[in-house]
């Protein structure tokens, strides 16, 4: 492993049973399972931001937290500057962790009501013993919420969250997970909450962090114009498997997976597709408790057919620079 | 005739500090098969003017002035009794979280047989059951699920089960209160599909109240711009598009991502909606506007006609100075 990445993910997998099926299923031991996330791989660089696109269920959010350590992976590895950190746990988890923060996506419902914005955006640092003193602790606090864009700082410092706006709320959150000094972020859909004239806002102010504090993130959404405003590089997800991963610009103006069409259709030419929505997507949902071998895309492809149902096919192939897909229709 | 008027529908909320103007003087017109769009930022009364289109504010909310004339009856003036009537049989609504509006004890088939029953008391059972399975047809749903509960259900099938609910007597308008906001994407592209085929098909007045601007654009042919409780701009899909003319629907759409070139900055608007309760008299936009000058902070404009089909609420539009 060379040290060129910041993250390796390699293989992972993570399952979750289900409590679906009664006593009964329980000592047949044939609980359903949900395949939460499934051979994902890839690498993100130091300062990139990476896109995590998919409908809700397909996996993005457990990804997230295996990145982070707050899951454990069922399979394969995870590596942080070529370091395998898979089975870290206390002491050198800790020291991961301070390296690594998420952003979530409610403002309204993770920052503590009890709190003032000061003890929240400082709580990090209590909980890592970097604090001396009181004057310390201020200093940080302003200066962190002034990189933020919350001016003048002094005056958030001793309010509470039930007086700030929803943009600023989410600032706070941002200005909390920056005062490590992280080398990650993980933004968990950090604009969905957020009105449109605000949102535009906290994108701006992530991207600048980016510069400013040499930052990667991963970035998850559902919004394909959100992602490829933000990201470098692109991941669809769909049941739990990475569809199709490369360059933005390569995912949305030449996308090759068909689900991947359908999401770019739906967000940059919705009139079209309501118009011919027959022809990228078939009705139906995703039913994550069954997994094939195969493509597990197929119930609603367009373009399925028998071949696609031989083993393997769902593996990734390279169909331009950087740029994967998991489909058999798409030869390079 | 336009098949639903709305004039000048006043609604406030009874605050300890005095009365909170969450909707000041909406008027429009739906044809028949028309789709209006009502879209703005959380706060800016879309949910309100939805619910008072309805007559179904409650204290302490209370509409203050205007009509909604739908049929050439006045729903303001109705008594409880008439309203009962006309509710949900001539004007229906499919809710905001629509996936927790289904009661979780009884069969969604149930569920849609409810209202018809209510509406059409002579209607047999038979006939009414067939009437439910055709409807449950119509949306996408196999009719096996008549006898489903709602937790077997996953978010899209509920909404279509809303949506065949609100069909389910025949109404003349519907309105769908942020109907599709947390389904996903593609799920939600597919129910859109499906309201605006019904909605053309069988010549409905539908009213879209939304937040979302692509969404909004790709659906509606009418589209109306609120902001603080006020119309800021009713006019046609193409005309928002190609020649907004507010100060505040040319901001919203500078917030959005330009599918051609992702390196152009989108930009938000700064500030915040002003406070409802007792407002000055002046443009509500007054704080976050970039064109501001001094006339806007005398009077609030009110919504005038500057073109067929074009009406804006602004002082640098038409002649609004007097």
């Amino acid at each position: 492993m060379n040290n060129r990445y910041l993250i390796e993910a390699n293989n992972l997998k993570k399952t979750f049973d289900t409590k679906d099926g009664g006593i009964l299923k329980n000592i047949k031991k044939s609980r359903l399972k949900v395949y939460a996330v499934d051979e994902v791989t890839f690498k993100l660089e130091p300062r990139e931001i990476i896109g995590l696109i998919g409908e809700s269920g397909c996996g993005k959010t457990t990804t997230a937290k295996i990145l982070l350590k707050l899951l454990n992976v069922d399979e394969g590895e995870l590596f942080y500057k070529g370091e395998n950190i898979t089975h870290f746990k206390n002491r050198e988890l800790s020291e991961y962790r301070k390296k690594t923060q998420i952003v979530f996506q409610d403002p309204y419902e993770f920052l503590n009501p009890r709190m003032n914005i000061l003890n929240i955006v400082t709580e990090p640092l209590l909980i890592n013993k970097q604090l001396n003193s009181e004057n310390v602790k201020i200093d940080k606090a302003v200066e962190v919420l002034e990189s933020v864009g919350l001016n003048p700082a002094k005056s958030f410092l001793y309010r509470f969250t039930h007086e700030l706006s929803g943009g600023q709320r989410q600032r706070v959150a941002i200005a909390r997970a920056l005062i490590l000094r992280p080398d990650l972020i993980v933004a968990d859909e950090p604009t969905s909450m957020l009105d449109v004239s605000v949102r535009a806002g906290i994108l701006n102010l992530l991207l600048g962090l980016k510069d400013q504090y040499n930052l990667s993130m991963v970035f998850i959404t559902h919004d394909l114009a959100t992602a490829g405003y933000m990201c470098d590089r692109i991941a669809v997800m769909y049941k739990g498997r990475i569809v199709e991963i490369g360059p933005k610009k390569e995912i949305i103006y030449n996308p090759r997976h068909p689900y991947t069409k359908a999401l770019v259709e739906v967000a940059f030419d919705l009139k079209n597709f309501l118009e011919n929505k027959d022809s990228f997507i078939k009705d139906g949902e995703v039913d994550s408790y069954e997994q094939n071998d195969y493509c597990s895309f197929e119930k609603r492809c367009v373009m399925m057919d028998a071949n696609c149902k031989h083993d393997g096919h769902h593996k990734m192939q390279q169909v331009g620079e950087n740029h994967f897909v998991a489909c058999c229709k798409c030869e390079h | 005739m336009a098949l639903l008027e709305v004039r000048n529908l006043t609604t406030y909320y009874e605050t300890k500090i005095g009365y909170n103007e969450a909707l000041q003087g909406l008027s429009f017109d739906l044809e028949a098969g028309g789709i209006l769009g009502l879209i703005g930022e959380s706060g800016c009364g879309k949910s309100t003017a939805g619910f008072s289109m309805m007559n179904m504010i409650e204290y302490p909310g209370k509409i203050m002035d205007g009509e909604v004339i739908l049929d050439g009856k006045d729903l303001i003036k109705m008594d409880r009794n008439e309203l009962r009537k006309v509710l949900w049989k001539d004007i229906a609504m499919i809710p905001q979280s629509a996936m927790n509006a289904l009661n979780p004890a009884y069969k969604v088939g149930k569920q849609i047989l409810e209202a018809i029953k209510l509406h059409f008391p002579e209607m047999s059972q038979e006939e009414a059951v067939a009437k439910v399975e055709h409807l449950l047809n119509l949306v996408g749903i196999d009719a096996k699920w008549y006898h489903g509960y709602p937790h077997k259900l996953s978010g899209g099938m509920k909404q279509r089960i809303i949506i065949a609910m609100a069909l389910s007597c025949d109404p003349k308008v519907i309105i769908s209160d942020e109907a599709t906001t947390g389904l996903d994407v593609l799920i939600e592209a597919q129910i859109l599909a499906l309201l605006k085929k019904i909605a053309l098909d069988r010549g409905l007045g539908l009213i879209i109240i939304s937040h979302d601007l692509n969404m909004v654009t790709a659906i509606c042919n009418r589209i109306g711009i609120m902001y603080a409780g006020m119309l800021v701009e009713l006019t046609t899909t193409e005309n928002v598009l190609r020649n907004p003319k507010h100060p505040y629907t040319r901001a919203l759409f500078s917030s959005q991502i330009d599918s051609k070139d992702f390196d152009k900055k989108v930009t938000s608007v700064d500030g915040v909606v002003p406070k409802l309760v007792n407002p000055e008299d002046k443009c509500r936009f007054y704080d976050r506007c970039n064109r501001k000058f001094e006339m806007c902070e005398r009077k609030c404009p009110s919504l005038i006609s500057i073109s067929d089909n074009h009406r804006v609420a602004c002082y640098l539009e038409g002649d609004n100075h007097e």
